[in-house]
């Protein structure tokens, strides 16, 4: 019995029989081969590539209605390196010229082709190169005989996919295949693993160190995507024990599932609108299935990073705020201006030689110094508010005067499009992101001026507890129960609450089930997070009373630490359920 | 044969989906298709060498086409290039 720690990106627990999937090895034997038959070696790698091609465009075909076009561009990526004819040349010149196999040619060829791939200053295809080792094992596949991949599975049977790491093509292989959960050794929410485990929903855990080491094929494995566990060869006892939480969790899930439509309001009759948080158009089925009240937070990043090294184009904004904005009419969708820089994400624009990114030009730093690329965004932004139920929001204020700037840009694209006679929400909702300490203490400041208030909690923490999120040996330092962390979300609602402007949370610790009753408490009055909690906590809401929040709130920010307010939440769970 | 010089006018140039989109027009022709920039020459066919040209707008490109369909592939890469790509401005 080995227990494995990773991060639960697909929630649901499954139980079932290990298939592994290891993306580094691919045994190559080199072998030679006498002149006289070099051309049927030559034909014999051709074959191989044509199948390999064939089943590329197999793959698109069937993801065809589960994925974006954006995603599926992936694929004729993939068939584009694959026709090159540079790779069947330089195989071909190898089989000719060195009188070696098919297999060991096509190894050299690829070697070529991926070198050439990262020599070339084009983003896009530098990361697709790292997908070729896939498309090379694929190949090797073919030219070994037929596909050891299976296509045909007994009744009953449940497949565990346990892997270093998936591309998008060997996901969709498995389409077919009675796949109960994903457990990966890399990734991160929003790699496609996530994406497809979440659409599919079955349970899946990313970052799962060591998996691929200790795991056993054709192994019993639990995936726990609600607490990030993956267990292989459980015990009898630790079968039983998920068998019935497995049982539980599906009966709990079909009953809060038949409740998504209705409101979340506390017992005693307040409104909590609980909203999701979307990376990718991928997530707006997922999200309206679990009855989100709209859009808390939609990270505009992933527009920015799916056309690098291109910039986005006001029509490229347009079209992507308009259908988010139409799938979730009448509910308000909430816009985050480009958040790059910082730890995450990486485009061509950014300066990559910064030294200290988290505390360098991200997110409005950024925008405000490169003000054409904001004001491209904004005007594609107000173009797509026809609707008004459009909202903006400025990522990592730290001053009034950045948000001063930004809403004079904001102003500047107003007139521009009015002298066009572009028909555009002109009170177009326009709130600031309290991430930055600062910001959060001086909340007063903003409060006037601002329609609403989001609280980004995950980076809040960050700066106020001083913790690299990234860095695993401060990990166990960061603790949203934290009485620092609560007294600032205390006083932006204070401050917020003079003005009656509301208060939204953004940040994990809005979907955390022990956190709920404490933001509620505090005055928080939407709260948003990823889709697949967003049935939870609604459900959730509806168990507690304002009045026993307020009380358990006002005695946390009494506390001195973290851990006594953890105990605090857990003595009052039964009480602020009123 | 049949040769075109046209210049590259969008925005970004030959870049990642711009590429792969002339690739792709490329491979839909038995036609031998050559893109040839003042610096080098490259298969309209193969990714790597269209991404190697690197040409940025206003390059200069001179397309050569030579086979049974040649007419009809010069026209439509012709128009895929004119038409910055279909990117807009």
């Amino acid at each position: 019995m080995t227990r494995l720690t990773g991060t639960p990106v697909s929630p649901g627990i499954a139980i079932g029989t290990s298939q592994i999937i290891l993306v580094q090895e691919i045994p190559v034997v080199k072998t030679s081969i006498p002149p006289e038959a070099a051309a049927a070696e030559v034909e014999r790698l051709k074959r191989a590539l044509e199948a390999t091609i064939k089943d590329v465009e197999n793959l698109k075909e069937r993801a065809r209605s589960r994925l974006s076009e954006d995603f599926l561009a992936i694929f004729d990526a993939h068939v584009i390196i694959l026709k090159d004819p540079a790779l069947l040349r330089g195989a071909k010149a190898r089989i000719e010229r060195n009188g070696v196999n098919a297999e060991y040619a096509l190894q050299g060829s690829i070697q070529d082709m991926v070198r050439g791939l990262m020599a070339t200053d084009d983003p896009y295809f530098q990361e697709r190169a790292m997908d070729v080792e896939g498309l090379h094992r694929r190949v090797q596949q073919h030219l070994a005989g037929p596909l050891p991949e299976r296509t045909t599975w007994s009744s009953g049977e449940r497949v565990v996919i346990l892997a270093d790491t998936l591309t998008p093509s060997e996901t969709s292989t498995l389409h077919n295949a009675p796949v109960v959960a994903f457990a990966t050794e890399h990734g991160a929410r929003t790699s496609h693993t996530a994406i497809i485990a979440r659409s599919l929903e079955i349970p899946a855990v990313v970052g799962v160190k060591g998996l691929t080491k200790t795991a056993e094929p054709h192994g019993t494995v639990i995936v726990d995507g609600l607490e990030g566990l993956v267990i292989l060869n459980p015990s009898e006892a630790e079968l039983a024990e998920y068998e019935r939480r497995a049982e539980a969790y599906q009966r709990h899930r079909k009953a809060i599932l038949g409740q998504a439509r209705k409101e979340s309001r506390t017992v005693d009759g307040t409104p909590i609108r609980v909203t999701a948080n979307l990376d990718l158009a991928d997530e707006i089925g997922s999200a309206l299935a679990a009855g989100a009240g709209g859009v808390g937070l939609y990270r505009s990043e992933f527009l920015f990073l799916d056309h690098s090294p291109a910039l986005p184009s006001e029509e490229d904004h347009l079209g992507y705020y308009d259908r988010i904005a139409q799938a979730f009419y009448p509910h308000r969708v909430v816009i985050r201006t480009l958040d790059l820089g910082g730890e995450k994400y990486f485009h061509a624009v950014l300066d990559r030689t910064e030294r200290n990114p988290v505390l360098g030009v991200r997110a409005i730093r950024f925008c405000l110094r490169q003000p054409e690329i904001f004001r491209t965004q904004l005007k594609g932004i107000l173009r797509a508010s026809k609707r008004k139920n459009l909202a903006i929001l400025f990522p990592m204020i730290t001053t009034l005067q950045e948000y001063q700037q930004a809403s004079e840009h904001l102003e500047a694209c107003k007139r521009e499009l009015k002298a066009g006679g572009v028909p555009f929400d002109e009170h177009i909702p326009v709130g600031i992101m309290v991430e930055v300490p600062s910001c959060a203490l001086t909340a007063e400041a903003y409060a006037p001026l601002v329609d609403f208030f989001s609280i980004g909690t995950n980076d809040l923490i960050q700066y106020l507890l001083a913790i690299d999120r990234n860095n695993d040996s401060v990990a166990h330092l960061y603790d949203p129960m934290h009485p620092a962390v609560l007294k600032c979300i205390a006083h932006v609602c204070d401050a917020a609450a003079a003005e009656g402007k509301p208060v939204a949370v953004c940040g994990e610790a809005a979907a955390d089930p022990m956190m709920t009753p404490l933001l509620v408490g505090l005055g928080v009055s939407e709260l948003s997070m990823t889709p697949s909690s967003v049935l939870e906590v609604k459900n959730h809401i509806r168990n507690l009373s304002l009045r026993a929040c307020q009380k358990l709130a006002k005695k946390a920010l009494k506390a001195r630490t973290g851990a006594e307010v953890a105990e605090l939440v857990k003595n009052a769970v039964g009480g602020a359920k009123g | 044969m049949i040769r075109k010089e046209v210049t590259v006018c969008n925005r970004l140039g030959l870049h990642a989906r711009a590429a792969a989109k002339l690739v792709q027009i490329a491979n839909q022709f038995q036609a031998h298709v050559s893109l040839t920039t003042n610096q080098m020459c490259a298969d309209a066919k193969s990714i790597l060498g269209v991404l190697t040209l690197a040409a940025a707008k206003g390059t200069p490109l001179i397309i050569e086409v030579d086979g049974p369909d040649e007419a009809e592939a010069l026209s439509q890469i012709e128009h895929l290039i004119q038409n910055r790509f279909g990117e807009g401005e």
